[in-house]
């Protein structure tokens, strides 16, 4: 693997501006080996970022290096490096062995040795029944299947896969999750961005949040989980009497806000001290006769978490 | 049976008539290619012979009024023939012909060079991104799309062939000071302005045909510059091959898609008329030349050139002036004099009957709409 | 629940393949890729407009030929017209137009150029490759084109097929050398601007269609003017028509060296634009 440990990719103060708009605002990451997800919204900035690791895009600003080497251009770091594209695009008349024979021999492979590696790496993502058959006809699944069997085809050393589960129905999904897992399991450096959070607590609790093309958080759930501490923490409550029970949430101190829910009636409720919140909720019942049928904390997944820092950041 | 919500938003406002909901696909189209630099570059340049043809024309109507504004250019005018600077107002329909003529003439080689600058994307975009369902799941038929489509080219081609013709047209008029300019002139302005229709129309449908048969908007262009130019040099190399068959009608020339619209641009123009009158003065010049070899006056064995090439004689000189001797192949060359009679009809007159080229662009208009149907499919009928 | 259609993974840890680096590891992906464009210039309308365009000018020798026969003079004048002006004007700069500038932009539009550029090839090398295959399909069909115009032409003759391997032989020549320097140079355009078609066809109507016919110094600088006195010298044909004297014009050498010259240069330099530029397949483009 990486010559380096600490640092498979490396972003130092890096930018990228589309004319007016800004893609990447000085990022400074280290993305370490093993497998990280990248969150983030549509349009965050995962796409320039994984294309600006992969050499695709050059950065205006800063620097970006993929072990140990300057990405943009850089030919010789592509034998080391394989992209799984988000877009759904192939050589629509070729066959998946076709394809994937041809990106091995792009890779510096003889003939012979790209149609073995081909074959063996169709075999390893599940498409070799039909691998002999043409691109255009195949499903979503399948073409997913043929991105990674081309990002893999040539062995490399750090994989990029961009949103590789988009599209994808539950079994497939399910699948490409263990096929993803056992790369990783092979010793490779694998970073791959999604918007859809359980998808990634699938695969890894090792994330970078990104949003607006900034660094939002970056370790895994819980160390996120703890960096949010200072945020209010939310907790529904459903009641019978809940516009009573949101008269009296109002006059505390600790509350910082309160509202009531259209969807369910519920009320949500922000609190800087969910302890003393929750001990106080239990009075409530008991002194004041307010009937409470269910409590939970809005907090309890990724997915709340990235909200939190999604919509304040 | 619930009806879950869709994402749908109902609109609860008042909807316009189908009569004006091709003008927001037009509307939209319009946007999106004067984002395009070059086309907007190019329209401003299509104005460039449209200010000529109307410093022409206000000069000419100077020239008829005899107006001493017109003494700084009056050399513009020495060189005409006698009987247009005695009565320029005789020539007037002919004068302005001509102008017309080659205003339009350039502007149909830059009407070509638009269209393909706005036309490829039209529909082959909305092929290639699967976006006709969005117009059509619309309340709009296929007919509003295709005549927004339409209006987008059609706009275009108007600002650079009809607004451009109709505002030299009421300098000239102006410039002229005399009502009577409207009774001489008025059916090169309605020949000016169906022409541009009959373009728009014509190249609109065309392209839009184009554009349905590909997602690739570059092989919707270069299917164009065949259209255009390759029909035009097949036209010629046919013309070339064939010139001494027995065919006199040069029948090859409707294989050129812009030899058609010259056609029809003569025939609306009636530049025939105006070759005539030309034709006419070609013949009185050699004539005369004629004459003045022969003898009777000294000094004029010179040739000069006047409008459009025609070979005139030279104004009289004094007697005691030196005079060159004449070049051998000037004077009673007949051959040479039909050439220039015949280039001058070649110029404003074809062959054959312009009804051929109605016909011609009729049939490639009625193939395109064809084209069009079957290409772009209702919304039931799509995959 | 299971699916009948779930493919079997296998859970066999892969065996590390070595991939060696190196230049004579890139000829492999070269010949691939070389190979890919190749059936990629060849298929659907790509190949159909190539073919159409070729056989514009066999269609109009048999139209004459449709009016009687073709004699000594009025066979001259035809294949002048067609060779000199059709082909040499419009078909030839026209079809590489087609295929050269598209050959980048069609890539990108598809958004399968990404597959390329994540190879270890360097990037000049994969343009280069790429506008190879364009002049070798281009000169293809001009050149098979070519060869049976001159046999429709000399159709009469007994010593046809001799004569059209000769003359077709040598109009190949002259077209496949126009059309090294024109894949050059819309290959180049093609990277340089999004739409270029408005520009070459501009270029081929008004710079070469206008100032090769002028005999006039700025004739030297289109790549129509070598062709043609190629082709004047090669076929023993008369350049009035044109003005091109054959007397004067330059030496077969100099047309042969400056149209490779320009083919080299053009080449080269659109390795290095291809090189250096970003091509934004999926983030969004630049203005």
């Amino acid at each position: 693997m990486s010559d380096d440990g600490a640092a498979v990719v490396q972003f130092e103060g890096a930018s990228k501006w589309y004319g007016n708009v800004i893609g990447l605002n000085k990022l400074d990451l280290i993305i370490p080996p093993g497998i990280t997800g990248l969150l983030g919204p549509n349009g965050a900035g995962k796409s320039t970022l994984l294309q600006l690791a992969t050499g695709q895009l050059r950065p205006s600003q800063g620097k970006v290096s993929v072990l140990g080497q300057r990405a943009w251009n850089n030919a010789e770091l592509c034998r080391r490096v394989g992209l799984c594209p988000e877009q759904d695009a192939f050589y629509e008349w070729m066959s998946g062995r076709e394809f994937v024979t041809f990106c091995a021999r792009m890779s510096g492979m003889g003939p012979a040795a790209a149609r073995e590696a081909a074959e063996g790496v169709l075999e390893r993502v599940g498409l070799a029944p039909q691998m002999k058959r043409p691109i255009k006809g195949y499903s979503k699944g399948m073409r997913q299947r043929t991105k990674l069997a081309q990002a893999l085809v040539h062995d490399p050393e750090v994989l990029f896969l961009d949103e590789p589960l988009t599209g994808t129905d539950p079994v497939v999904r399910h699948e490409l999750i263990q096929i993803i897992r056992r790369i990783a399991a092979e010793g490779r450096t694998v970073v791959l961005s999604s918007h859809v959070l359980y998808e990634v607590e699938a695969i890894t609790s090792n994330v970078i949040l990104i949003n607006h093309g900034r660094l939002v958080a970056e370790g895994n759930a819980r160390q996120i989980r703890d960096l949010i501490d200072t945020h209010p923490h939310r907790i529904v409550i459903k009641s019978a009497d809940n516009r009573a029970l949101a008269s009296r949430l109002v006059g505390y101190d600790d509350v910082v806000g309160v509202e009531l829910r259209r969807r369910d009636g519920a009320i949500l409720v922000e609190t800087k001290r969910p302890d003393v919140f929750y001990g106080r909720l239990a009075n409530l019942t008991v002194d004041e006769g307010l009937r409470i049928d269910e409590v939970y904390s809005d907090d309890d997944t990724l997915e709340a978490v990235f909200k939190y820092l999604v919509t304040t950041s | 049976m619930p009806i879950f919500d869709q994402g749908y938003q109902h609109w609860n406002g008042a909807l316009t008539s189908h009569a004006r909901r091709w003008w927001a696909v037009t509307r939209q189209g319009l946007r999106a290619q004067l984002r395009n630099r070059r086309t907007k570059y190019l329209v401003i340049s299509a104005w460039v012979p449209a200010l000529l043809l109307a410093a022409f024309l206000a000069l000419w109507g100077l020239f008829e009024q005899k107006s001493s504004l017109l003494q700084p250019f009056f050399f513009l005018f020495q060189a005409l023939p006698d009987e247009i600077k005695q009565g320029p107002k005789a020539y007037r329909t002919t004068i302005w012909t001509v102008a017309f003529h080659w205003f339009l003439w350039i502007e149909l080689g830059v009407s070509m060079l638009l269209v393909l600058l706005v036309g490829p994307d039209l529909i082959s975009q909305d092929l290639r991104f699967n976006a006709i369902p969005l117009y059509l799941s619309r309340p709009m038929r296929r007919f509003d799309y295709f005549l927004g489509k339409l209006g987008v080219i059609a706009t275009f081609l108007a600002a650079v062939l009809i607004v451009p013709a109709v505002l030299a047209y009421v300098i000239g008029v102006g410039f002229s000071m005399d009502i009577s300019v409207v009774r001489d002139t008025w059916r090169i302005l309605a020949g000016s302005v169906a022409y541009g229709l009959i373009v728009a129309v014509v190249c609109g449908l065309v392209m839009l045909a184009l554009s349905s048969l590909s997602r690739n908007s570059r092989l919707v262009a270069m299917m164009w510059a065949g259209v255009w130019l390759i029909t035009w040099m097949i036209s010629g190399a046919v013309g070339e091959s064939l010139e001494d068959s027995k065919i006199k009608t040069r029948p090859w020339e409707l294989i050129s898609f812009t030899n058609n619209l010259h056609r029809i641009r003569q025939s609306l123009l009636d530049t025939g008329s105006a070759a005539r009158q030309l034709e006419q003065l070609v013949v009185k010049a050699q004539e005369a030349a004629k004459t003045v070899a022969g003898g009777s006056l000294p000094g004029m064995q010179e040739t000069r050139r006047g409008p459009f090439g025609i070979r005139l004689p030279m104004r009289r000189r004094p007697n005691n002036a030196a005079v060159p001797p004449p070049p051998p192949d000037v004077f009673g060359n007949r051959e040479d004099d039909s050439r220039q009679i015949q280039q001058l009809r070649d110029l404003f007159e074809s062959p054959y009957p312009w009804t051929w080229s109605a016909g011609v662009l009729l049939g490639l208009s009625v193939l395109a709409v064809g084209v069009l149907s079957t290409r772009v499919r209702s919304l039931d009928r799509l995959k | 629940m299971t699916r009948a259609a779930t493919p079997m993974i296998t859970t066999e840890p892969p065996t590390r393949r070595a991939v060696s680096g190196g230049t004579w590891s890139n000829i492999s992906g070269i010949l691939a890729l070389f190979g890919v464009t190749l059936r990629r210039l060849c298929r659907g309308q790509r190949i159909w407009l190539g073919v159409l365009t070729a056989a514009v000018p066999i269609l109009i020798v048999l139209l004459a030929r449709s009016q009687g026969e073709l004699p000594g003079d009025r066979a001259d004048r035809t294949e002048a017209a067609l060779v000199f002006g059709l082909m040499a004007q419009m078909l030839v700069p026209i079809m590489a137009l087609w295929l050269a500038s598209g050959l980048v932009q069609d890539e990108v539009e598809e958004q399968t150029l990404t597959y390329l550029l994540m190879r270890p090839v360097p990037r000049p090398l994969i343009y280069l490759t790429k506008l190879a295959a364009a002049i070798l399909v281009s000169a293809a069909i001009a050149s098979v084109s070519s060869i049976l115009l001159q046999l429709t032409i000399h159709w009469d003759d007994p010593n046809r097929l001799t004569i059209a391997l000769d003359r077709g032989g040598k109009l190949a020549g002259a077209f496949s050398l126009g059309l090294l320097a024109y894949n050059a140079l819309f290959g180049l355009l093609g990277l340089a601007m999004k739409k270029p078609q408005g520009v070459g066809v501009i270029y081929i109507v008004v710079l070469e269609g206008v100032l090769a016919n002028i005999d006039f110094i700025f004739r030297r600088f289109t790549i129509l003017y070598y062709v043609r006195v190629l082709m004047l010298r090669w076929l023993g044909m008369d350049g009035k028509r044109f003005n091109v004297d054959a007397s004067v014009a330059p030496s077969n050498a100099e047309c042969i060296f400056t149209l490779i010259g320009i083919a080299a240069v053009l080449g080269v330099v659109g390795g290095i634009v291809f090189a250096s530029r970003e091509f934004r397949v999926k983030t969004p483009e630049a203005n």
